[in-house]
């Protein structure tokens, strides 16, 4: 362990990202599904659309304290996005019946897009994980982590998220997920990919067979009922995931005011700090918006928001006539800020100035 | 009381639409149904976006008895149609309708089961968009800034394009839901994210009245549900984009101009006509369906007239949105397309592999698309019968030109890993080919089932 950490950072530095859906997977032992909205409800919710959103530099997450029996799983998925085709490595701590042990699993990547490495666990000693390490890529590139599920009997990955506290939390969060339901896993395979020369075979029976034979239309008969069978069965899957993702939403939103759902969304009083900026604006003018101590992915996600917020007066990459900067952290006094323009408005997070008449 | 007003937003839509739905002719009454929440939707973006052409304020003191009296003219019109207007849209078929056409109840254990699934996905659907405030991303974003700017202003500003990042998107759906605003009154997050809810019920109905005129009811609701829940399901309960409202206008364009072409009733022509304004007025592409469906008209061997009823309306709203955005700074959709073509052919084994996998491995779309591409070799004949012309080829010619332009593309090529975006081109037209295929199984199993009920007529070869 000590030594995968010590190499990603001398490589790309300690970037500790903590992603909360990932350590939400993990944490199966938890019978409280809601315990995941709070201490880290900022956090999480900032994770909308933005969790698989490549970082500019290597990352290495981290896991909290964990407390999983290694002898009920056979596997570990990893999904995870690199630029370039590389190494990684997947760290585990483990108490096992000797002592502590570590245990370091290598996979490769292709790179290019966001895709999932399977993990033999059969050589892992038996024992309860305590703590667990990704290194998505031994060289610095901008890398990001999806989500990590064990899978026990038969490889069966969808269904160890079934039984989890927290299911479909990645179907729940990216706001951009479309038909991305994850089917149940064999041996690295989706069901749909097994299913697909069944279905392929049921279909040509139902449309090939054609004629008043007896046995053709037998066949087609049972090849028909066969492909609603397996239709039905995906349906069921929708539903459950809809349904996980409703009581996702309803743990999140449920019962809030609109300002505190944004509060959540945006990790930040972000709406409450743009309303005193809307208040000072005319529908004639536009604002340039500038993000201090905001990571990048966060900007853009912040520039979205901002331009909703602020609607009527539209946001402007230049030639604005207000402008507005926007502090994620202590900062000076504005007056220093742009000395050179009128001071419009100043709070903890921002400060508002004119830079030409309306 | 808020909760109401939402309601009603989403209701008004429909019933705008039915004061009109005469004019859908013979169709089932759930099909009538079903294609009153587009008529609605057009008529709404049609009369908010001429007054804020000509400059009328769109307030709720203005707009909303602008629409109202608008739509009493149009009831007038429409009596006036049904009786002058006769010789022109030609007679119903609503006589040859099998017997079960008017049956709404029957639906039996499976039926039954069927409508509750139906409930169900309705439920959490609707609950999601309730609960869930409006994310930010994506197209989404681009069209409720849009609208929130519209109803702030009252009026749709020159520079309204500018303001998002999709410029090229036209207006339909941030009028619809700044429609939606003014009848809640307030700018309202769920009111306006349930016009793009209502697509679910209008798709599910319009599936079902097709198959209900031929099968039972019970067969029906499980093939409404095969075309409508999925698409749902996967994309519009995340998050309301825009993919399903085109995919409903598409679908209703196919529907209708079958029903033409196989009574020769100008009443599905209509319908067709402003279900393709619709396609036109939600997104860029809904302009390539009516192009591909005006073709398949004269494959068919329709009247140069009909073919202009049909384009004319869809033609004129794309001309005007086409002048009106060079105004705001920005070329014509067609002309900054054609800027970015490319013409690498070594991309061509990575796209026919994403699309493979999209179609083929992804959950339930596998069946669909499956049983789709095997009817279509299998049955390759009957595809060019007028009864399955309109549902088949726009779906194949669809995506062999998206095909085609993720390779031709340079920027479309680089979201291909971005299965998002493939998903979301293919849902345009995934419930068209889902209904293909429900009525080509609904049709075969009772097939099947008579030869099985009538053994003695059966023999071995």
């Amino acid at each position: 362990m000590v030594m995968v950490l010590t190499l990603g950072c001398v490589l790309g530095g300690c970037q500790f990202f903590s992603a909360p859906t990932v350590q939400d997977q993990w944490d199966f032992s938890d019978e409280d599904a809601t315990q995941w909205t709070s201490p880290n409800a900022e956090m999480v919710s900032f994770a909308d659309g933005v969790a698989l959103m490549p970082r500019d530099e290597p990352a290495i997450l981290l896991s909290g304290s964990l407390s999983l029996d290694l002898r009920r799983y056979r596997s570990v998925r990893v999904s995870l996005f690199t630029q370039r085709p590389s190494e990684g490595r997947l760290g585990l701590v483990v108490e096992a019946a000797g002592g502590t042990q570590r245990v370091s699993l290598p996979f490769q990547t292709r790179g290019g897009r966001l895709e999932s490495v399977d993990l033999d666990l059969s050589g892992v000693p038996s024992g309860v994980l305590k703590q667990a390490v990704v290194v998505p890529s031994l060289v610095p590139q901008p890398v990001a982590v999806g989500s990590i599920d064990f899978a026990g009997w038969a490889r069966l990955h969808w269904l160890e998220e079934m039984v989890s506290p927290k299911p479909g939390i990645n179907l729940a969060l990216k706001g951009y997920s479309i038909n991305f339901v994850q089917p149940p896993s064999f041996n690295g395979r989706s069901l749909w990919q097994w299913l697909f020369p069944v279905v392929l075979g049921l279909a040509i029976a139902a449309f090939g067979l054609q004629g008043t034979v007896r046995w053709k239309a037998l066949v087609r008969v049972r090849a028909t009922q066969g492909l609603i069978a397996i239709w039905v069965l995906g349906v069921c899957f929708l539903i459950y995931h809809q349904w996980v993702a409703l009581s996702v939403d309803t743990k999140r939103f449920g019962g809030l005011s609109l300002e505190q759902a944004y509060q959540r969304m945006d990790g930040g009083p972000f709406w409450r700090d743009l309303r005193a900026v809307s208040s000072v604006a005319t529908p004639r003018d536009s604002i340039e918006l500038i993000l201090h101590d905001v990571e990048e992915h966060k900007g853009n996600f912040l520039h979205f928001r901002a331009a909703y917020y602020l609607a009527p007066v539209p946001l402007r990459r230049e030639n604005a006539t207000l402008r507005l900067h926007y502090f994620a952290d202590v900062h000076a006094p504005c007056a220093t800020v742009e000395p050179d323009l009128v001071l419009l408005e100043e709070s903890q997070r921002i400060c508002l100035f004119r830079t030409r008449a309306a | 009381m808020t909760s109401l007003m939402e309601i009603l937003g989403l209701v008004s839509l429909w019933g705008l639409g039915l004061l009109i739905t005469p004019l859908v002719g013979s169709f089932h009454p759930a099909t009538r149904l079903g294609m009153a929440y587009g008529i609605g939707t057009v008529w709404i973006t049609l009369v908010l976006g001429a007054m804020g052409l000509v400059g009328l304020p769109i307030s709720s003191a203005v707009a909303l008895p602008a629409v109202a009296v608008l739509a009493v003219l149009l009831w007038v019109v429409r009596r006036w149609v049904g009786s002058l207007g006769q010789p022109f849209l030609g007679g119903t078929d609503a006589g040859t309708r099998v017997r079960t056409a008017t049956r709404w109840l029957g639906f039996g254990v499976g039926g039954t089961l069927g409508l509750l699934v139906a409930t169900i996905i309705a439920a959490l659907t609707l609950s999601r968009t309730w609960i869930r405030p409006i994310m930010g991303w994506d197209v989404w974003a681009v069209y409720a800034v849009k609208a929130k700017m519209i109803y702030a202003t009252e009026a749709i500003p020159m520079d309204l394009l500018g303001t998002g990042q999709a410029p090229n998107y036209p207006l339909g759906p941030p009028i619809q839901q700044v429609w939606a605003a003014l009848i809640a009154g307030s700018w309202d997050e769920a009111a306006v994210k349930l016009t793009v809810w209502g697509y679910f019920p209008a798709v599910f109905l319009v599936a079902y009245g097709i198959l209900q005129e031929k099968f039972t009811p019970a067969r029906a609701v499980f093939g409404a549900l095969f075309v409508g829940a999925i698409p749902l399901m996967v994309q519009h309960s995340q998050e309301p984009y825009t993919n399903l409202s085109l995919a409903y206008f598409v679908l209703g364009q196919g529907v209708a101009l079958t029903r033409y072409a196989c009574t020769r009733s100008r009443y599905g022509l209509f319908v067709a006509a402003v279900l393709g304004m619709g396609a036109v007025l939600t997104r860029v592409e809904g302009a390539l369906f009516v192009i591909l469906n005006a073709l398949l008209l004269t494959f068919v061997k329709m009247p140069w007239r009909d073919r202009l009823v049909y384009v004319g309306p869809a033609a004129v709203v794309w001309g005007v949105w086409a002048a009106v955005r060079p105004r705001s700074g920005f070329e014509t959709v067609l002309i900054s397309d054609l800027s970015m073509m490319s013409t690498s052919l070594d991309r061509i084994v990575p796209v026919a592999a994403s699309f493979g996998e999209s179609l083929f491995i992804s959950g339930n779309w596998m069946i669909v698309w499956t049983l789709f591409f095997v009817a279509f070799l299998l049955r390759f004949r009957s595809t060019f019968e007028v009864e399955h012309i309109f549902l088949v080829w726009p779906v194949v010619i669809y995506l062999v030109v998206f095909a085609g332009i993720f390779v031709t593309k340079e920027w479309m090529y680089r979201y291909l890993d971005d299965q998002t975006l493939l998903h979301r081109l293919i849902l345009h037209v995934a419930p068209m080919a889902a209904l293909w295929v429900a009525v080509l199984t609904c049709a075969g199993s009772s097939a099947s089932r008579a030869i099985q009920a009538g053994r003695g007529e059966t023999t071995d070869a």
